[in-house]
């Protein structure tokens, strides 16, 4: 479907429902908040049983989210120590019909078997789905990593993570699309890496992308597109088909895992769909860990458990932050879209859209390590922090641009846009009210509440299932604190046993951070979204000690 | 991995269909009657004692846990609840249960069947004057100005009234003047057939003595300041107000004359003239607002009306006391006792007035609202006795923050516990000599009784310190005209 993903040069009619729709995802949340304010104060009674209600539902949906935070980490697990390139290799044999190598598992671990089972599963998958097999040879790496405001000494550890990994490098070309308006300083720090690294790599540019073009906003999107545009043209001139590239849009702060392009081009060859794929691997925050504020740690931790959890369901997931796709495909939906803040999401909506649902994420359990946000003052941190939140919640500007286009959508199901669309909306309304409903609505009936109130039964019984509920849910907190001291990174630094210690107790902070710095940056950016305050891309500052 | 998905949120959502609707029928005190083999609808029952770990007997079983503690799933029905806890009375009562209903006891004070006496000081006084609204008493072991001391109960400490030299020494006090808030007092001495009034701040180190007798030019028969213009003195006298500046030393004679009513309230004059109107007037008679013009209203509330006391329980509320004891409010429907009220004590955070007569106890709610049954004329206000038994209550004080009343009645102090389901439940607790006086603080739960003879000051703890502090929540205000 040709659907023009942008909320610019639209009809009258287009304009209409893309204030309607966005009106939709705050009016919900502050509706929802509203409603049971009122309650609590008109009819406590009714607020008490409701929230009785939404608190069973939110332990059930804890226990749900915590398996599949198992799951998710134990997939982890497997594909640790795999050797990709080797299963590279059997593709290839199975692209050139060779005979496969045998397993040779006898000391295989447990971990190790289950990992072989689920690759032989998948190459079996490959091999009834009768499509062409690239192969590795033929397979190149684009890697485009915009800048703005980043300092050589942020840039440059994400440049030595691509050498770092097992992937060669002279099949990958990497781009930094750097901003005409960056400062001086960034962009000979930027000269400084490609002149270090040219020789190391297939090729290095160093893209300016003028400011002011015409039909751009300030945002990332419009800064990759403009050197995704150049690139096209430099592997059209070197006959190599877009096809066989994959693209990878990187930040700049991203340092991917040894492993990353091994296993992005075992997932690229291994899916018969591949170019109606994205590639999303899970992103963990351990650049600077230790250096960050608690309370940033905490949440961006939270953060790599949600996409741990998304990662197990691959129909509903959609692409965060640094992610890989076919770069025929990037072509094909006309690169990101350069007047909207959240490129990495919605990327993804225009495939599904263009591709008439028809397109999915396959979730890479490989990690890409970003920063935690960090500033010189915690005040700061805090802000920044905020901002950045509110930048992700900003997300939700999706919500009326897809919408638009289930309705011109005749060839997607109609379960498949209210699965989808369902989701959306309501990963917004929950990421903006739960903290709000269990951290402060839930005691508003007891506060507010008459004496008729207090002399039911339910004014006593209320606080009792909360606490046994909250008593289960320490149990998922339990399991947060060991996942996440898990996933810390294993090089150890000073105080490394205190460290652990004082990060686990860190978790407490999380329902006044979920608040804070999770519910409140949500319901604004759906307020500002609701009022057609559209916001700004905001470059979020990087900060790290050297 | 999706199939694993769909089967594990189909359990789940089949846990929260079948979980949910029992959680909030449990709320509401649903249970399985096993004789019955089907849902009752139970109420419960929420004791909290002070002090707590009582131990709970429902219906002569031992219940499990000790107080505070809450009782569910008790079927519809009348209960027998005895609390016990060793060196205390036990508490006993009937409690009716309903369904989906809670009985809430959450301030039962368990009475020591012993008192543990503390001597208070090892020196004998005669009389003990406590300022209301304060954490101040004065006692006197003599008439003497040097005989006086200021006790104060909040720090335990004692120091006299004024420091002992030259002239002092020779004063007899005559009377002493005290208002509700105020840590000053003003003294009528005589010295050698001469009367003097001194104005005193009740200091420990240095105490804040003034002569100020030149500002009398005759007896009053009271003495009034608000306690946040203590330099502003208003002496009252045969129908005139007279207002004595101490900072400048100047008297304003007749500062308002041919008044029948007068109060003070956040430094401005509150007085009904002869023609029952009521105004509010500055310090400095710069602004005088009527406050009730209402010809047939003003006749109402104050018609027949002498020497009448305003008093504000809060920004809104008033109150008229006059010379007869009847009670008059600025809320409907505005008369509440034709005579005979004693004193008063606000509850400003319950926002319930305790007043009491010679015999009977009452408690006058501000807080509440019209009820739906009232009928089609609203009724207003109404006092409700809690106790009418008494032959000569002489005073009363709100304790446990206002959920027990502690009187005096003749020579017994009783406590009254306010029961919301059964009426009020009276409690003896100590016997005082005749001419002994109490008073008691909720804010350590200390009553202290001047023994007579003997003339020791002595407290007993009706309430442990633990849990008195946390009651500090509350604050009164209190008048009393009566004698001990």
């Amino acid at each position: 479907m040709e659907f023009n993903y942008s909320r610019q040069n639209l009809s009258r009619k287009e304009q209409r429902l893309e204030r309607a729709f966005g009106i939709v995802p705050g009016a919900l949340s502050w509706l929802i908040l509203l409603s049971m304010i009122t309650l609590s104060v008109s009819y406590p009674l009714v607020a008490a049983v409701l929230i009785i209600a939404f608190e069973i539902y939110w332990i059930l949906r804890l226990v749900y989210m915590t398996i599949f935070l198992w799951l998710s980490f134990f997939r982890l697990s497997l594909d640790e120590d795999t050797d990709w390139m080797k299963w590279i290799g059997e593709i290839d044999r199975l692209k050139h019909k060779t005979p496969p190598m045998p397993s040779g598992g006898e000391n295989w671990s447990f971990k190790q078997k289950i990992a072989d089972y689920i690759h032989r599963k998948q190459i079996h998958a490959l091999k009834t789905s009768n499509q062409e097999i690239p192969g590795s040879e033929n397979i190149y790496h684009l890697v485009i990593i915009p800048v703005a405001k980043e300092a050589y000494g942020i840039i440059k550890p994400s440049i030595d993570g691509i050498l770092r990994g097992s992937y060669p490098a002279q099949r990958i070309v990497v781009c930094i699309a750097i901003e005409e308006w960056a400062d001086e300083l960034v962009k000979k720090g930027v000269l400084r890496i490609q002149d270090e690294f040219r020789e190391t790599f297939m090729d290095f540019h160093v893209i300016v992308h003028p400011s002011g073009l015409p039909g751009e906003a300030r945002v990332k999107g419009a800064n990759t597109t403009y050197a995704a545009k150049s690139a096209t043209q430099y592997f059209r001139d070197r006959g190599i088909p877009h096809e066989n590239i994959i693209v990878s849009c990187f930040d700049a702060d991203t340092v991917p895992g040894s492993d990353y392009f091994a296993c992005l081009t075992y997932y690229f060859l291994v899916t018969s769909c591949r170019h109606q794929a994205s590639f999303q691997p899970i992103p963990v925050y351990n650049n600077n860990i230790w250096e960050a504020s608690s309370f940033a740690r905490v949440l961006d931790i939270g953060s790599s458990f949600v996409q741990m959890i998304e990662a197990t369901d691959p129909e509903k997931q959609i692409t965060f932050s640094s992610h890989s796709m076919s770069f025929k495909t990037l072509i094909e939906l006309g690169y990101w879209s350069r007047n909207i803040i959240s490129d990495d999401s919605s990327i993804y909506w225009k495939a599904f859209l263009h591709f008439d649902g028809h397109y999915e994420v396959v979730p890479m359990y490989v990690t890409l390590s970003m920063d935690v946000t960090q500033a010189d003052s915690v005040m700061k941190t805090f802000v920044n922090v905020y901002k950045q939140k509110r930048r992700w919640a900003w997300g939700v500007e999706n919500f009326p641009i897809v919408m638009r286009g289930f309705l011109s959508a005749r060839n997607i199901p109609l379960k498949k846009k209210m699965k989808h669309g369902f989701k959306l909306l309501e990963r917004h309304i929950n990421w903006a009210t739960w903290p709000f409903l269990l951290s402060i609505v839930s005691w508003l009936p007891a506060l507010f509440g008459d004496r008729e109130f207090f002399s039911t039964t339910v004014y006593y019984s209320a606080p009792q299932v909360r606490s046994v509920i909250f008593q289960l849910a320490s149990v998922s907190l339990i399991s947060c604190i060991l996942t996440s001291l898990l996933l810390l990174p294993k090089k150890k630094v000073k105080h490394h046993t205190l460290r652990k210690i004082r990060h686990a107790f860190e978790w407490l902070l999380v329902p006044v951070v979920s608040m804070a710095l999770g519910a409140i940056p949500a319901l604004d950016a759906q307020t500002r979204l609701m009022f057609g305050r559209y916001m700004d891309f905001w470059v979020t500052d990087k900060f790290r000690k050297m | 991995m999706q199939a694993l998905r769909r089967i594990i949120f189909y359990v789940l959502s089949v846990i929260y269909v079948a979980i949910c609707p029992i959680v909030i029928l449990y709320s509401f005190g649903f249970v399985l009657d096993p004789k019955k083999k089907e849902m009752v609808q139970t109420g419960l029952v929420q004791l909290k004692t002070i002090p707590e770990d009582a131990t709970v007997h429902v219906e002569s079983k031992k219940f499990a846990g000790k107080t505070p503690v809450l009782i569910r799933n008790l079927v519809p029905g009348d209960y027998k609840f005895r609390l016990h806890l060793e060196g205390y009375k036990p508490w006993e009562r009937k409690v009716f249960v309903s369904t989906g209903k809670a009985v809430t006891y959450g301030n039962i004070l368990l009475i020591p069947e012993n008192w543990t006496k503390r001597e208070v000081s090892s020196q004998i006084f005669s009389q003990m004057t406590p300022i209301s609204d304060t954490h101040l008493m004065i006692l006197a072991r003599g008439n003497k100005l040097c005989d006086y001391f200021v006790f104060d109960w909040e720090s335990d400490e004692m120091w006299p009234l004024v420091n002992c030299t030259g002239e002092t020494r020779e004063m007899n006090v005559l009377k002493l003047f005290t208002a509700g808030g105020s840590d000053v007092v003003v003294v009528l001495t005589a010295c050698e057939g001469k009367q003097n009034y001194a104005w005193i701040r009740l200091e420990k180190e240095q105490p804040e003595i003034k002569d100020i007798s030149t500002l009398f030019v005759e007896e009053p028969s009271m003495i009034v300041w608000d306690p946040g213009a203590p330099s502003q003195l208003f002496s009252w006298q045969d129908g005139y107000v007279n207002r004595l500046d101490i900072e400048q030393g100047a008297v304003y004679p007749k500062f308002a004359g041919d008044i029948v009513g007068f109060g003070l309230y956040d430094e401005e004059i509150y007085i009904i003239d002869q023609k029952k109107t009521l105004r509010r007037l500055d310090f400095d008679k710069k602004s005088e607002e009527i406050l009730l013009e209402d010809p047939n209203l003003r006749s109402l509330l104050f018609e027949s009306k002498q020497d009448v006391q305003i008093f504000f329980l809060d920004e809104k509320t008033l109150i008229f006391l006059d010379s007869r004891g009847s009670l008059v409010t600025n809320r409907l429907p505005y008369h509440f006792v034709k005579q005979g009220v004693i004193g008063w004590r606000f509850n400003r955070k319950k926002q319930i007035l305790l007043l009491w007569m010679k015999g009977k106890i009452g408690i006058l709610d501000f807080s509440e609202t019209r009820k739906e049954d009232e009928g089609l004329f609203e009724q207003g206000l109404r006092v409700t006795w809690i106790y009418e038994n008494g032959e000569d209550i002489r005073k009363c004080f709100w304790a446990n923050n206002g959920s027990h009343v502690l009187f005096r009645d003749e020579n017994k102090v009783y406590l009254l516990e306010r029961d919301p389901y059964c009426g009020s439940v009276l409690h003896f607790l100590t016997q005082v000599d005749k001419g002994g006086q109490i008073t008691y603080a909720d804010e350590t739960g200390d009553i202290y009784i001047l023994e007579k003879p003997g003339g020791k000051l002595i407290a007993l703890k009706l309430i442990p310190t633990k849990t008195a502090f946390s009651l500090i929540e509350g604050d009164e205000t209190s008048f009393w005209n009566g004698t001990e």
